[in-house]
């Protein structure tokens, strides 16, 4: 199983992001970056089916919630008739989760890459030496010859733990995107799906913050540039509503070119971030 | 031998453990480089365990017979990985930091204003008269002078230099990540021939055995070469089944050799044949083996030792004792 990964996912991710490095002018951080991009790429049919199941799941909140008061106390028949829904409208329920599942393993290999090839041990490299391309084809590219790596940017050792400013960037950019994918719903905010929605908004990206507070900053750069292009693509798909939503509101410029429904939901969406 | 658990510790042959430093609930970090013997202390190095980075290093001196009567010869801003070498009687410490730093072995006071190369150094000095040679993550090999820490003469090759050169007959032979061994002119640094054989990189320090060259490379193969022309004797090969990171030992008439597949290879240089089946150990060998006597004590990557008769190959685990 272990050498299955490292074939198929370890060894590419390392020696495309060495190659990177070659052509980017040896910057470290610059290859990180084309790296996430070409790893999003790569994972867009995924992520754009998980963006999409978002959506339909914020479109489908007020039937939800009638739902829940319709069959109030009967917590089978509210399951029922809710799995009833999502089949009509073609979601399923667990197919957010997939697309996460899918980028844990990507995530490993790319650790693992910037462990490795910016390494300070003689174990890190070691692996290394087992993993780099340096024969056959490859011989032309000189991947070993770009050793040692130049790990500094900014002023910061991409390869040791980047600390409390990486992990912020980190949290906040996650947590952007998360309210992006949530966005709030007229009359949802109480339901059981909007509360525990609410809470992994929140839940993810301290957890996600915390978690690389420890980790070499190159995997912060990573997790800042992969929010970043999530808050981008999800825009462009379900609309910057999420986005918006987090700015400061100014209803005495907006409301006159606004209908009059759109002023009562706009109204009644800041009532319930105020609950919140 | 330093162990996983930041201890530095003295067993007996038995494998019993005499001594650990610090001793208590303390811990001093990690070991990569081997310890020295200075009359009745020995010498490490260690990583500064109180540094985030890990990268902060201290040379310890400590009394052989009880690990007290501790010092402190050395602080670096790098790892120290080549182990130190006592030539003379003057104690030589590569690190990370760029630095050669040549002390007194007793009080750590520096007998010359450190060396610094153009990068960071992995291996050791290596000593022929009154010169050092080493090499450098930055690609190059320096010789400088060991009475006064003068640059004689630097040269560059292909990769990084991660290990220690080895010296004789006029020459300076050094391995690399390009997986090249170059054979300089030690007096000049001019390139003399160079071998392209091997598969992977060339790290752990060659042995000089007469005219042959034997060097060892993580393709697994120790190669060996005629030390004049750099020309193998692909029939002399020494295959093993994993990254052959440490240089090879040489006792007697017999080359140990330390393997990543866990085994212990013996090598009659005359007749270039396995003296023994290898000793198969629990763990990686990443470390030269040590030789004392008819004994060869290895240590592998998980901290556990064992002891080899070397003259049968028959072994035992001496540290921790086996379950």
């Amino acid at each position: 199983m272990g050498e299955i990964f490292n074939l198929l996912l370890l060894r590419p991710v390392l020696n495309v992001l060495l190659f990177l490095y070659s052509v980017l002018g040896h910057n470290y951080a610059l290859a990180i970056v084309v790296l996430t991009v070409l790893l999003r790429l790569i994972t867009q049919p995924f992520m754009a089916s998980q963006l999409k199941t978002s959506k339909k799941m914020a479109d489908l909140q007020p039937l939800l919630k009638e739902v829940e008061k319709k069959y109030s106390g009967d917590k089978e028949r509210i399951a029922q008739e809710q799995m009833k829904l999502y089949r009509e409208h073609g979601i399923n329920p667990m197919g957010g989760c997939l697309p996460m599942l899918l980028q844990f393993p990507i995530w490993i290999a790319l650790y693992q890459s910037i462990i490795q090839t910016l390494g300070h041990t003689p174990l890190n490299l070691l692996s290394l030496s087992k993993h780099i391309y340096s024969g056959g084809i490859f011989q032309r590219l000189g991947l070993p010859l770009l050793i040692p790596l130049s790990s500094a940017f900014l002023g910061i050792d991409l390869g040791l733990p980047g600390g409390i400013i990486i992990a912020a960037l980190v949290g906040l950019t996650m947590w952007i995107q998360q309210k992006m994918m949530t966005p709030p719903t007229e009359g949802a905010s109480d339901s059981p799906q909007a509360a525990f929605g609410q809470s992994m908004s929140l839940f993810m990206p301290v957890m996600f913050a915390m978690f690389t507070v420890n980790l070499p900053a190159g995997l912060g750069v990573y997790f800042i540039v992969s929010n970043l292009i999530g808050i981008v693509m999800q825009g462009f798909t379900t609309g910057w509503e999420g986005l918006t939503s987090l700015l400061p509101k100014r209803p005495s410029l907006a409301a006159p070119a606004q209908p009059a429904a759109a002023q009562e939901k706009r109204t009644k969406s800041g009532r319930s971030k105020k609950k919140r | 031998m330093g162990q996983p658990n930041g201890k530095f510790i003295a067993v007996d042959t038995n494998g019993q453990k005499v001594w650990e430093f610090p001793s208590g609930k303390e811990h001093i970090g990690g070991f990569y480089a081997a310890p020295v013997f200075a009359g009745d202390r020995v010498i490490f190095a260690a990583s500064d365990s109180t540094d985030p980075s890990g990268r902060r290093a201290r040379v310890y001196s400590v009394t052989a017979a009880t690990g007290g009567e501790a010092k402190v010869l050395k602080e670096t801003q790098g790892m120290i990985v080549g182990t130190p070498l006592l030539y003379g009687d003057t104690l030589y410490v590569t690190s990370a930091d760029k630095h050669v730093y040549a002390l007194d072995p007793v009080t750590g006071e520096e007998r010359w204003p450190a060396f610094t190369a153009d990068g960071a150094i992995w291996g050791s000095v290596v000593a022929d008269g009154d010169r050092l040679f080493f090499g450098t993550m930055n690609h190059s090999v320096y010789a400088i002078s060991a009475r006064d820490g003068q640059q004689l003469w630097r040269v560059s090759v292909n990769g990084a230099v991660l290990g220690t050169p080895a010296v004789g007959g006029g020459r300076v032979y050094v391995g690399d990540v390009d997986s090249k061994l170059y054979a300089l002119d030690a007096a000049t640094g001019a390139e003399v021939w160079r071998f392209a054989g091997a598969k992977n990189w060339i790290w752990g320090q060659p042995a000089l055995v007469g005219d042959l060259l034997y060097v060892p490379s993580l393709d697994g193969n120790v190669y060996v070469l005629d030390a004049a022309t750099g020309a193998e004797h692909e029939e002399w090969r020494v295959k093993t089944n994993g990254a052959v990171r440490a240089g090879p030992t040489l006792a007697g008439d017999t080359l140990y050799i330390a393997s990543e597949d866990q085994s212990l290879y013996a090598v009659n240089v005359t007749s270039h044949k396995l003296a023994w089946a290898p000793y198969k150990a629990t763990g990686k060998l990443l470390t030269s083996p040590v030789v004392a006597g008819d004994t060869v004590y290895v240590v592998a990557a998980n901290g556990t030792a064992f002891s080899v008769d070397a003259r049968t190959g028959s072994g035992r685990q001496l540290y921790p004792e086996p379950k």
